[in-house]
């Protein structure tokens, strides 16, 4: 008989998975076959192989976190087993009215919700229960700054988007750890939840279950949480909070129907910036386009950004070495162009510029201020050895912003371009980036 | 009654302690599933969102069906969910942080353990989707044809072809070295 026939039926025979007439065959067939003998203790040596292969170590610090994100449901199932535990108690022991047991149940269950979690307000427990549920949100509002007025929309969950339809002048907000995907008229950030840290003023955080485990907990004992009573927009009950650190205030509506967080309402005194979440739905899917670029014009400026900074780079501002090379691309060319072709003066000149600027800029201004957007870091970025300007080219400082190449402000990124005869795409050829 | 029979009916039953044994039973088999589905840097997030998903589910769980099957039929939802959301298809690099290599005396042992180990890590990344799956569910974590088909929504005789095709690969990739290590 064909050795074919047997051969798809070993790995099943090895795992005790083949019927008892299929394995008697192979077993008859195997003691004729030397071939399929061969095969079946090849096969067995693999298996062996593979079922002790140990796999992975879980790291302490992921195990960690895992069971400190069940925290809340934990103690919530505590909480209930407890209640159900004494109603039962209660209901065999006593032989009261069932109203009179009601009234002494509300305060014994009132009792144990405080004894059991002496430090959590039980209202801001029940949200953090809630919104522990959440696996992703999408907001929607506007940002206030220098009154100038930008609206926004966002996706939360383990990466988050927020894009920006600008009135005027662009509001960018910048922590120096996202991606940031600069179009003509968009501003496309994608961050980690992780990020968002408690210290920050993002108020994004506020959709976070950790957070309002941390809120709940703090709250009876801080004078900083002030609660009240309100209604949302479209008539629901809310709970609503106020927070206040040092000039920063953030006001939080909940939905009491839901116990969910409705609205929120942040002012960074440090930036004067005003943040107001009007619109919140949750556990929605997140659409595949959200993480895809809208705008040609984006896709082409984000392209050729990557292309030239590399993925090792922060990219960050440089007001004062755009406007140095901008100024010298407008008043002497030339000069510039012989910078161009010694790619170890441009590369000196480029150091030095964003340095300078690093340092200067974070003594004068104020750090993290959207207003001073500087570089996390200074890079450098190396030109080509064997680059050559072609005749009649020039070398031209652009605003990502506004890629038909507007006068630089106050908040432009760097974006070197060369144009020859007037057309853009003929750039400096960049070979390596370097992160110092 | 299997064990994790008895620790669902336990949990049932209000004893809390139950679900700590059932993480500390399948965390491993969860975190290995997730890293390579999804990679080390959407692992951690996996995890928790299987655990925190096991423990709200749990009370519902009936033992009519297999757990283990339960436990990774969620686990790959949820990655599934995971590779949604980041919208990108990944390719796994070989990552040798985390390894695990059993303990032995003879640092050759140690050199040729490790070095097996990196052999089967590979050889499992350069298997099909599907036909990892399979690998990965039966061999590594003990599922049987019938519970790989709950959890991979398919018949026993699909999943007994993909394991034999798996199988065949491996065993190219793989029995050289297995050789090499049995001399």
């Amino acid at each position: 008989m064909s050795c074919d026939k047997f051969h798809a039926d070993i790995a099943a025979f090895l795992d005790g998975e083949l019927d008892e007439r299929a394995s008697d065959e192979l077993r008859r067939h195997a003691e004729e076959c030397s071939i399929c003998t061969a095969d079946i203790r090849a096969n067995a040596a693999l298996v062996n192989t593979l079922k002790s292969h140990p796999g992975r170590n879980v790291p302490e610090s992921v195990e960690a976190r895992v069971l400190k994100g069940l925290e809340p449901l934990r103690n919530r199932r505590r909480q209930i087993a407890w209640l159900q535990l004494l109603r039962s108690h209660v209901q065999g022991v006593f032989s009261m009215k069932r109203k009179l047991i009601a009234v002494g149940l509300a305060a014994i269950i009132a009792l144990i919700i405080g004894v059991l979690s002496p430090k959590a307000d039980p209202a801001l427990a029940a949200v953090a229960q809630a919104m522990s549920s959440i696996r992703n949100v999408h907001i929607t509002g506007w940002i206030t700054q220098d009154g100038k007025r930008c609206r926004f929309e966002g996706w939360i969950e383990g990466s988050s988007r927020m894009r920006s339809d600008v009135e005027g002048a662009p509001i960018q907000i910048v922590d120096g750890k996202r991606l940031i995907e600069i179009s003509k008229d968009s501003v496309i950030i994608k961050s980690s939840r992780n990020m968002l840290g408690p210290e920050g003023t993002n108020p994004m955080q506020g959709f976070s279950g950790d957070f309002w485990q941390e809120i709940a907990r703090r709250s009876k004992n801080s004078g900083s949480v002030k609660k009240s009573d309100g209604v949302l927009p479209d008539g629901r009950a809310s709970l609503v909070l106020r927070l206040e650190s040092g000039g920063d205030r953030t006001v939080i509506a909940i939905a009491k129907d839901t116990d969910l967080v409705a609205r929120i309402q942040n002012y960074d005194s440090k930036n004067e910036l005003t943040l107001d979440v009007q619109h919140v739905e949750y556990n929605l899917d997140i659409p595949a386009e959200v993480f895809n670029p809208e705008y040609p014009a984006s896709a082409q400026v984000i392209d050729t950004m990557n292309r030239k900074i590399g993925d090792r780079c922060t990219v960050g501002q440089s007001c004062s070495l755009a406007s140095e090379l901008q100024r010298m691309a407008e008043t002497d060319p030339v000069a510039l162009s012989k910078l161009a072709s010694n790619c170890d003066e441009v590369a000196e000149l480029i150091v030095k510029g964003v340095q300078t600027m690093d340092v200067e800029e974070r003594k004068r201004r104020n750090p993290g201020s959207l207003n001073s957007w500087h570089l996390a870091r200074p890079i450098a970025l190396r030109v080509s050895k064997t680059h050559t300007l072609p005749p009649g080219s020039e070398l031209r400082i652009m605003n990502l912003l506004d890629p038909s190449g507007g006068a630089p402000t106050a908040r432009l990124d760097l974006y070197i371009s060369l144009i020859d005869q007037g057309e853009l795409g003929y750039e400096i050829p960049l070979t390596d980036t370097v992160a110092r | 009654m299997d064990q994790d029979a008895a620790l669902v009916t336990a949990f049932h039953r209000g004893d809390e302690r139950a679900f700590d044994v059932v993480f500390q039973r399948h965390k491993r088999g969860v975190y290995n599933l997730a890293y390579r589905t999804v990679g080390a840097e959407l692992a951690e997030d996996v995890m928790q969102e299987v655990f925190i998903q096991v423990y709200k589910s749990l009370g519902r769980f009936r033992s009519t069906g297999s757990f283990r099957a339960w436990i990774y039929g969620i686990t790959l939802n949820v990655c599934r969910d995971s590779k949604r959301r980041h919208n990108r298809r990944r390719t796994i690099p070989y990552d040798d942080a985390g390894e695990s290599i059993p303990d032995e005396s003879d640092p050759s042992d140690i050199v040729q353990a490790r070095w097996m180990y990196q052999q089967v890590e590979i050889g499992m990344l350069s298997l099909r989707e599907d036909e990892r799956l399979a690998v990965e569910l039966h061999y590594l974590q003990g599922l049987s044809y019938r519970e790989l088909s709950e959890v991979l929504h398919c018949s026993t005789g699909t999943i007994k072809a993909r394991v034999h095709h798996a199988v065949c690969r491996l065993r190219q990739l793989l029995l050289p070295s297995i050789a090499q290590e049995e001399k």
